[in-house]
């Protein structure tokens, strides 16, 4: 990969429906709580599959959150969006149908700030 | 070593490395023998404490070539009974020698791998040297010095102001070394540190330290730190934890990714020195933002996770910045506390404290870690990749408090902020931990908040409180929480 395919690829973390429905949920997700967070467990499997499929790759899942990453055209393409060359967006990502039902939302990550500086 | 061909008589004309290339050349020239001496370029013998002063030339002859050296514009910087050092532009080195000079290049550090390069001149292969009449009977050779080369060095440099080293003070501020005597030192507990990456520094090669890395999905090369970050903070955690089995985990872009994988290796103890600023950009004195963004919600979700799995997570508070993961209820959240050269303690100004609006009771910070003072917390000798941007940005500033005094691209630098901090507090949570494997990271935040030492003197950074800086105060406070880490009487607590 050189670096300018680098530059421009992107990384999203996609944020699965809970298992339960969400309706009830607490309003903060913390250690006593969390596992009513959960996807189902075929969910975080069948989600992974279809976003490789659309041609993502899959970096790592949890059972609420898969990890992608991908040139910025697939992702523009994919969700319709129109990206700036930080990868960010003004508008939400538009989920295609085909994961729509499972995937709460997907927001594409920006490297933090390291506490040495202020 | 690079070489670049070039006329000494236009310096400017070519900069082909990221260095400049200097103004002034630096000369050491010899002297002339006197009429009874010897010259030291035809002595067989080597030269020594017993033999040198038979090379001794008059000291006539060096006023001579001072008062020539000058008359042709260079300038004398020092004196010597056998030589003089002096300075002066390529051009006039190349007029007054008749020497064709040329721009070579070469790494400051020397080093395994390729680093920042610097550039000097020196003569050409096969230039010519002469010495002018003027000089011919004061002088016998005129050198430029080449710059020098830096050693990569396990001890560091000496800088002039008070600082704090790693491991010995660190430690014993701490108090982690009355832990160490009992045996206490980390063994066989897992920690894992999130961070821009870790260099194997002599610093931790020569101290026998046990480290691996591990690299996040978007990251690359697990043998660079290119910004030096991680690599220095991690001593803060052998400082007090020597024996842990220590994991940097390299990030990329995406945080999260790298947080999910730090929970795939199933360790004792997750510390990151890094966050988010939730502030509104646009408000003029930085209004917090009422909720964590939903770019944040699945870091939220894997903060939380990795506590539910009994993994102890320590964040940083920030450095003025409204740092989220540091204000997640679940996390232990780090602030900073100065302790000057007579041990008396008070509240980093450098470091973070404020309510958390999205986290209604959430205080920031629990309690705190060694953090220096604005303007740039300036503290802690630490280790980094030498030439990495950290290494550079802060040997640049100039004297203290501006800079830290380090020379750039040695490989080390003294920082702090509360980056320093959590590292220290996790790496007490792994003293902890050897010593009742059994505790739960709610167990583990208590004991530090029983045990830390209050401290009531001092600011927090008021940037991080809507321009309001909280004070420390006898007993809990909004500065510094519980106050500063007691590894010591943490250990006793359990």
């Amino acid at each position: 990969m050189t670096k300018s395919d680098l530059a421009d690829r992107i990384e999203a973390e996609v944020i699965l429906r809970p298992a339960s429905g969400g309706a009830e949920l607490p309003p903060i997700p913390t250690a006593e709580n969390i596992r009513q967070f959960e996807a189902a467990p075929h969910v975080v499997d069948e989600i992974s599959a279809k976003l490789r499929a659309m041609g993502f790759v899959v970096t790592t899942v949890s059972p609420f959150t898969i990890s992608i990453s991908g040139p910025r055209v697939l992702f523009e393409r994919v969700f319709r969006c129109k990206l700036t060359s930080g990868g960010e967006t003004s508008a939400p990502l538009v989920l295609p149908e085909e994961i729509a039902e499972h995937v709460e939302q997907v927001y594409i990550q920006t490297p933090p700030i390291y506490f040495n500086q202020v | 070593m690079r070489r670049t061909k070039r006329s000494a008589r236009k310096p400017s004309a070519r900069k082909a490395t990221a260095a400049p290339v200097p103004e002034q050349v630096s000369i050491e020239v010899l002297l002339a023998p006197s009429p009874e001496g010897r010259s030291p370029f035809t002595a067989v013998e080597t030269i020594c404490h017993s033999n040198v002063e038979n090379f001794l030339p008059s000291a006539a002859t060096r006023d001579q070539a001072m008062q020539r050296l000058a008359r042709r514009d260079f300038k004398i910087v020092a004196v010597s009974p056998y030589s003089l050092s002096v300075e002066g532009t390529p051009e006039l080195f190349t007029q007054t020698f008749g020497t064709e000079l040329e721009v070579r290049h070469q790494t400051r550090v020397q080093t395994a791998h390729p680093m920042r390069m610097i550039s000097y001149f020196a003569p050409a292969e096969e230039a010519a040297w002469e010495r002018p009449s003027d000089l011919l009977d004061v002088i016998e050779r005129a050198y430029i010095q080449p710059p020098a080369i830096y050693f990569e060095s396990a001890l560091p440099p000496r800088v002039r102001y008070y600082h704090l080293n790693a491991p010995g003070d660190v430690a014993m501020l701490t108090r982690a070394s009355e832990v160490h005597r009992e045996g206490i030192t980390g063994k066989g507990v897992k920690v894992v540190m999130v961070d821009s990456g870790f260099y194997w520094h002599p610093f931790y090669k020569q101290r026998g330290y046990r480290a691996e890395v591990t690299l996040a999905p978007d990251a690359q090369n697990t043998r660079r730190d290119d910004n030096g970050h991680g690599t220095a903070e991690a001593a803060n955690v052998f400082a007090i934890a020597p024996d842990v089995s220590f994991v940097m985990i390299k990030q990329g872009r995406n945080s999260t990714a790298a947080f999910k994988k730090a929970i795939d290796l199933n360790p004792d103890i997750i510390t990151c020195s890094w966050g988010y600023d939730l502030v509104n950009a646009a408000s003029s004195n930085r209004r917090h933002l009422p909720r964590v963004p939903n770019t944040l919600r699945a870091l939220e979700l894997e903060v939380a996770r990795a506590v539910a799995r009994g993994i102890v997570v320590v964040f940083s508070a920030g450095n003025g910045h409204v740092s989220f993961p540091g204000m997640h209820p679940d996390v232990i959240s780090i602030g900073g506390v100065f302790v000057d050269a007579d041990l008396s303690m008070r509240a980093s100004d450098y470091a973070s404290a404020f309510d958390s609006r999205p986290y209604p009771g959430r205080h920031v910070p629990d309690l705190c870690g060694l953090v220096g003072m604005q303007p740039h917390a300036i503290y802690i000798m630490l280790p980094l990749q030498p030439g990495c941007e950290i290494d550079m940005q802060l040997a640049l500033g100039g004297a203290f408090p501006g800079g830290d005094e380090t020379q750039s691209g040695d490989g080390w630098t003294v920082i702090s902020g509360t980056s320093a901090a959590a590292p220290q507090l996790a790496a007490v949570c792994a003293l902890l931990l050897q010593k009742n494997p059994k505790l739960t990271p709610q167990e583990i935040k208590q004991v530090l908040l029983t045990s830390a030492r209050d401290c009531s003197d001092g600011t927090a950074n008021a940037a991080s409180n809507e321009g309001v800086a909280l004070p420390a105060s006898g007993g809990v406070d909004g500065a510094t929480g519980h106050g500063l880490v007691d590894a010591a009487a943490a250990v006793k607590l359990i």
